[in-house]
């Protein structure tokens, strides 16, 4: 399980949920942060996908991240596209996750900006209306776990 | 294998000339690129009705006129027999649409092709633009909703770049104070007049570490080449400009993959370019110019890193002692690049190759690099995951 952040507004730009991947959407709502990984090779897969792209293994199965990981790079958006402009600047980051998953995701700068090279902790933004993930502070206890 | 060389080309300054929604009285897309070809045309002392193969960068949605290159190709007069194509792959449009025309040539299917294209976008909002920026540089659902726009990757690398190399990124004024210095005397840049090192390191931040002077300001533009077979052309001009080999590598990501990678690392650039070299016999070291896509400061000094122009970390020093100015030992975006030259996306491609060819013809002006006889053209998509690589020499 993933912390879950409440974000009192409605998501700017949601998603599409597809039919195979709207469990993850669903289970991110909830605090469950979970991918593919192969049953062939065991190569874990983000976004979850049905095949592998190293082996072609069309054998999948779930598999739970931490969302712990450490910080590659970041920045922030100052010039966004226009529906994200309620939500500027745009705090970004590119996460690596313990499990060796690289993704790109919001960055939630608390107290201070997120510095590269920092331990962080993926968490799920609940919005009124929709879900996105993000990454907060490793020592970030201010948020309520998933449930 | 038939060679291929560039008789004629003909550009427009880079600049603001989309004409807005609803406008009247305004020059639309294909008349704006009409005498552009007719200019290219006479530039290379042929008739439209040599041209055998005519390949076009695709435009993008903000371009009206779809079916452009069958439209073009009526308002022209031509009738193509080996192709008729418009081709786009992000950043590296207009190179492929070079690179097609080249090929078509090079295969026997013509012995004279065209490659052009236009762009017009400047009068569509930034913001608005951004919206479909972001679904093209990264998954249009996993990565897009949270608004990494296309300069901000470069900014991501800029900022594990200072990172790693604990270099100072007020340094990167120095890439837009030295473009300017070139596009000086340029008569197609979009900006020529000088910018100092302290206006430039103090401009609004824009993606962090990126300022206002790091990146590119948005633009139309419009280029059209020539190529002809090599033995026509050399009956043709004196002055011609020989496709020496080119080299295409993709390093398989679309921005970021989901394994990490040194972002700033840039190996498909390295790989194009080593083929590139390769397939000409030459190397790195034989080459006298090199106009390398570069839509902001930071992709400069990490491109000039992986092509081996200078070592890690030293690219950004270089430029600050002036090595890449005018009258420097390494002639690097003698345009101005995307900063001052400036950057329409689709066509950046093609601007490039002008100003290799204008510089191995030796028709650039105050800005000549004298003796030059080979120069080296990269462009590249996304994050630098994809390059295409021309090395262009001059014939005679
Ligand atoms: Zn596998």
């Amino acid at each position: 399980m993933i912390p879950v952040v409440r974000i009192p507004r409605n998501i700017p730009v949601a998603p599409r949920r597809s039919g195979f991947a709207r469990w993850f959407w669903e289970g991110l709502e909830q605090g469950v942060f979970e991918t593919t990984g192969c049953e062939g090779c065991g190569k874990i897969s983000f976004p979850p996908r049905k095949d592998c792209p190293k082996c072609g293994s069309q054998n999948y199965r779930f598999h739970e991240l931490s969302g712990k990981g450490v910080l590659y790079s970041r920045t922030m958006v100052r010039m966004t596209p226009t529906s994200l402009i309620p939500l500027a600047p745009l705090s970004l980051g590119i996460v690596d996750l313990d499990e060796g998953v690289r993704l790109a995701c919001a960055l939630l700068d608390r107290k201070a900006p997120l510095k590269i090279g920092e331990r962080v902790q993926i968490a799920a933004m609940r919005f009124n209306d929709g879900v996105l993930f993000g990454a907060q502070s490793a020592d970030d206890t201010t948020t309520e776990p998933g449930k | 294998m038939r060679r291929a060389s560039i008789i004629g080309a003909a550009a427009l300054p880079v600049g603001r000339m989309m004409p807005g929604e609803g406008a009247t009285g305004g020059v639309f897309e294909a008349e704006r690129l009409t005498p552009v070809i007719r200019r290219a045309v006479k530039d290379a002392g042929i008739e439209m009705s040599d041209i055998v193969s005519a390949v076009f960068a695709a435009n993008p949605p903000t371009t009206r006129q779809l079916g452009f290159s069958v439209n073009m190709a009526a308002r022209l007069g031509l009738k193509c027999k080996g192709q008729l194509s418009e081709v786009a792959n992000l950043g590296i449009s207009g190179g492929v649409a070079f690179d097609q025309a080249v090929a078509d040539v090079e295969l026997g299917r013509a012995d004279i092709a065209i490659a052009a294209g236009i762009l017009y976008q400047s009068a569509i909002k930034g913001h608005e633009g951004m919206e479909h920026g972001v679904r093209a540089v990264g998954d249009a659902d996993w990565q897009a909703p949270f608004g990494f726009t296309p300069i901000s990757w470069y900014a991501l690398d800029a900022a594990r770049y200072f990172y790693e190399t604990r270099l100072n990124p007020d340094d990167l004024a120095h890439v837009a104070v030295k473009s300017r210095r070139w596009s000086a005397n340029n008569p197609i840049a979009q900006f020529r007049d000088p910018v100092s090192v302290d206006e430039a390191r103090s401009s609004d931040l824009i993606v962090d570490p990126l300022r206002l002077h790091d990146i590119p300001q948005r633009a139309d533009g419009a280029v059209c080449f020539v190529i002809a077979r090599d033995e026509i052309a050399a009956n043709l001009r004196s002055d011609r400009v020989r496709i020496a080999a080119r080299g295409f590598a993709h390093d398989g990501r679309h921005q970021i993959g989901d394994e990490p990678h040194d972002m700033t690392d840039f190996p498909a650039a390295r790989e194009a370019a080593a083929a590139a070299l390769g397939a000409a016999r030459l190397r790195l070291q034989d080459i006298d110019l090199f106009e390398l896509y570069a839509p902001c400061s930071i992709t400069e000094v990490l491109v000039a890193e992986a092509i081996g122009l200078f070592g890690r970390g030293d690219a950004l020093g270089a430029t600050r002692e002036g090595r890449t100015s005018p009258g420097g030992d390494v002639a690097l975006n003698t345009s101005g690049g995307c900063l001052a030259r400036g950057h329409p996306p689709t066509n950046t491609g093609l601007y490039g190759l002008y100003e290799l060819f204008e510089q191995l013809r030796g028709a650039a002006g105050a800005r000549q690099v004298k003796g030059s006889a080979r120069g080296l053209h990269i462009c590249e998509l996304g994050n630098y995951n994809a390059a295409l690589v021309h090395v262009l020499e001059r014939a005679a």
